[in-house]
């Protein structure tokens, strides 16, 4: 589904890279794709954020919040960090294979290593160069298929910021790990995710008095009403 | 809001690493991940300079069979890839 995505919808994506950045998160989940949707700029999605006192601000203390309860895995559960913790300097590994064998050629090990034929090169570019030695688990699947699964509801192809809101939040209503693999279910457990329990993103919405499914109503309300 | 820094992370990581297995543990998996891309890198160079899967195997220190049957068949390294 993530070829369906529109060029804003995949922006969407590199703010959520973005926000794993500033909580040194080894992975990519809904809880910061929704910080991603707040806080792009001229979105439908993050007008409705911002009018239910989810703006960009709030979504991000609510993050730093779920990791102080720890929810959300601490700053130092990240590649770099732990291989600094056994003296690897993962900067310098980076630094010495890309200039023998080039960034294309380490995103095409890194992809083969750990089967991400989907690893979209845009998407770790689009911050800082970030090297593809500490690319990310993606945990946001679930929540772009049901982007998808939205687009299909209102008979669109193309996925739109708006529809990765409604993803989000309808992934949101089910409690974490739900149709997960059992190998799926392992990489959240290394990466200090909870195995079960309710998703981040809705702790993060209900913190601040919003109702999880009454605003998957109204983002689906204000579609309908564009159209 | 609170930003982690850097360094302080660092040191609290390189401090804890010996005694705590919660950081220890997750350290020697990052190592492995870091390990397979690099073995990855490496042997995608050593076939496009020609080198047998036998070679690449003895350099490995593992057999032909395994080195093969990780890395060939077309599932990885794709022509022109």
């Amino acid at each position: 589904m993530f070829e369906r995505l529109t060029e804003r919808a995949s922006k969407v994506m590199c703010l959520a890279y973005e926000e794993s950045e500033r909580l040194r998160h080894d992975y990519v989940g809904p809880e910061h794709a929704l910080v991603g949707l707040a806080q792009q700029e001229d979105s439908r999605a993050a007008a409705i954020l911002g009018a239910s006192g989810l703006g960009p601000d709030v979504l991000r203390a609510g993050m730093d919040h779920l990791v102080a309860q720890g929810i959300l895995p601490g700053p130092w559960r990240n590649k770099a960090d732990l291989l600094q913790s056994v003296g690897i300097d993962l900067a310098s590994v980076q630094q010495a294979v890309e200039e023998s064998f080039g960034m294309e050629a380490v995103l095409t090990a890194s992809r083969n290593a750990r089967s991400r034929s989907w690893l979209r090169e845009d998407w770790i570019m689009c911050t800082s160069p970030i090297s593809p030695l500490s690319g990310k688990a993606m945990l946001v699947k679930r929540a772009f298929q049901l982007a998808g699964q939205e687009a299909d509801e209102l008979g669109l192809h193309e996925i739109r910021p708006e529809h990765v809101l409604l993803g989000v939040l309808r992934d949101a209503q089910d409690p974490v790990g739900t149709g997960l693999s059992r190998r799926a279910r392992r990489v959240r457990a290394y990466l200090g995710l909870h195995p079960r329990g309710p998703s981040p993103v809705r702790l993060a919405i209900e913190a601040s008095g919003t109702n999880l499914a009454a605003l998957h109503s109204h983002v689906l309300a204000d579609l309908h009403a564009a159209t | 809001m609170r930003e982690a820094q850097p360094d302080q992370v660092t040191e609290l990581a390189a401090a804890t690493s010996s005694r705590d297995p919660e950081v220890g543990l997750a350290a020697v998996a990052a190592l492995r991940g870091l390990v397979d891309v690099l073995e990855a890198l490496q042997v995608e160079n050593a076939r496009a300079k020609g080198w047998t899967w036998k070679a690449i195997a003895e350099r490995l220190a593992v057999s032909k069979q395994a080195v093969h049957q990780k890395y060939a068949g077309g599932r990885l390294f794709r022509a022109g890839k």
